[in-house]
């Protein structure tokens, strides 16, 4: 009722599909950029620990929202990788979840903060 | 100055952790900055000692604005620790390899502050305090634009190793900029929030450098005329209504 723009409101509500889309379109973005396979793998690899980290961060207030838009992200990282053919996806899908749980595990024991 | 002397002969020096942040933000800038050694092909003994070169270079860079962060941190009665940004460092690596070390992004870390006790006593707002954190966060990115200027007069008046001298102008004014940036994490959003006003001075005057070093103008004091030139523009447009 406060607002007169209801398009906005629609918006906002559904934010954690925009982000789910928004992040998806990165990853994708993201894969096609790649050049090869090994950059591909440290490139996930990496974002893996990034989750990691939030994951860490957010354990207290972990939300569907936050797989939702993990989950985007590496969906959108493997169709770009199945355009572009560059890696294997079993090899990126297990090496994300081992960067996150490295990331995790990193903060968890406090090596970093 | 004997107090501050003082206070750095005792109190000057690094936190084992901050030991190890500085180690792993070094290494991993390097690896930004010598990813790309602008060779036709790869050749790994040429691309190590290109990264060696490097690391040297931010070596000093970091430790330099890591240094002038703890002086004027002491002087003001604070103790300055650098903390490492392992996100920020992860966002680096990604951007240079998706863009094959054609565009760096260096963000390492930045300032973090203790509240020291005994040099702090009688002082009026004895906390850590906005002006504070500011003032202490604009001592590193000067660090740099001063060791910047130092190699840009040894690179283009004297003459003397051009090509080490330009690379290390040009690292320590990548560096420099990205520190002034008002991210979290980040020396830049210290000074943001001490004044907008002084942040755009700051961050135009020095951008204003490195945008003349460009056009072969090494002159600072056209930069701070631009500095002002942006910081009363920026009151005009935008501080005045408020």
């Amino acid at each position: 009722m406060m607002f007169k723009n209801k398009k906005a409101i629609k918006w906002l509500d559904a934010w954690g599909e925009v982000g789910t889309s928004i992040f998806l379109v990165i990853g994708l973005l993201v894969s096609l950029i790649v050049d090869s396979a090994v950059v591909s793998y440290i490139v996930i690899l990496l974002s893996g620990i990034m989750v990691g980290r939030l994951y860490h961060k957010r354990r207290h207030r972990f939300g569907v929202v936050f797989v939702l838009v993990t989950a985007g992200y590496i969906v959108g990282y493997l169709i770009g990788n199945l355009v572009t053919g560059r890696g294997y996806w079993l090899v990126i899908l297990v090496l994300f979840f081992i960067g996150t749980y490295l990331g995790n595990y990193l903060h968890k024991k406090r090596y970093f903060k | 100055m004997g107090e501050l002397l003082y206070r750095i002969k005792r109190f000057y020096g690094w936190e084992p952790r901050e030991k190890r942040d500085i180690f792993i933000s070094v290494l991993v800038v390097a690896f930004i900055f010598a990813y790309d050694d602008k060779q036709p092909t790869f050749v790994l003994a040429h691309w190590l000692l290109n990264y060696l070169m490097t690391l040297l270079i931010v070596a000093i860079t970091v430790l330099a604005f890591d240094g002038a962060m703890k002086v004027a941190a002491l002087q003001q009665g604070f103790r300055a620790e650098y903390r490492m940004w392992p996100m920020g460092l992860a966002i680096g690596v990604i951007i240079t390899l998706l863009t094959k070390g054609r565009f760096y992004v260096i963000l390492p870390g930045g300032l973090f502050l203790h509240h020291m006790m005994m040099l702090r006593l009688g002082k009026y707002r004895y906390g850590i305090n906005t002006i504070a954190q500011g003032t202490i966060a604009t001592a590193g990115p000067v660090a740099n634009l001063i060791l910047a200027t130092i190699s840009l007069f040894f690179a283009a008046q004297l003459h003397v190793m051009p090509a080490f001298f330009g690379y290390f102008a040009m690292i320590n004014f990548w560096f420099m900029i990205y520190q002034l940036l008002p991210i979290p994490r980040i020396n830049g959003i210290h000074i943001f929030f001490m004044s907008r006003l002084a942040y755009v001075f700051i961050f135009s005057t020095l951008l204003a450098y490195v945008l003349l070093v460009q056009a072969k103008v090494y002159s600072w004091i056209f930069a701070l005329l631009i500095g002002t030139v942006c910081w009363f523009l920026w009151y005009w447009f935008f501080e005045r209504s408020i």
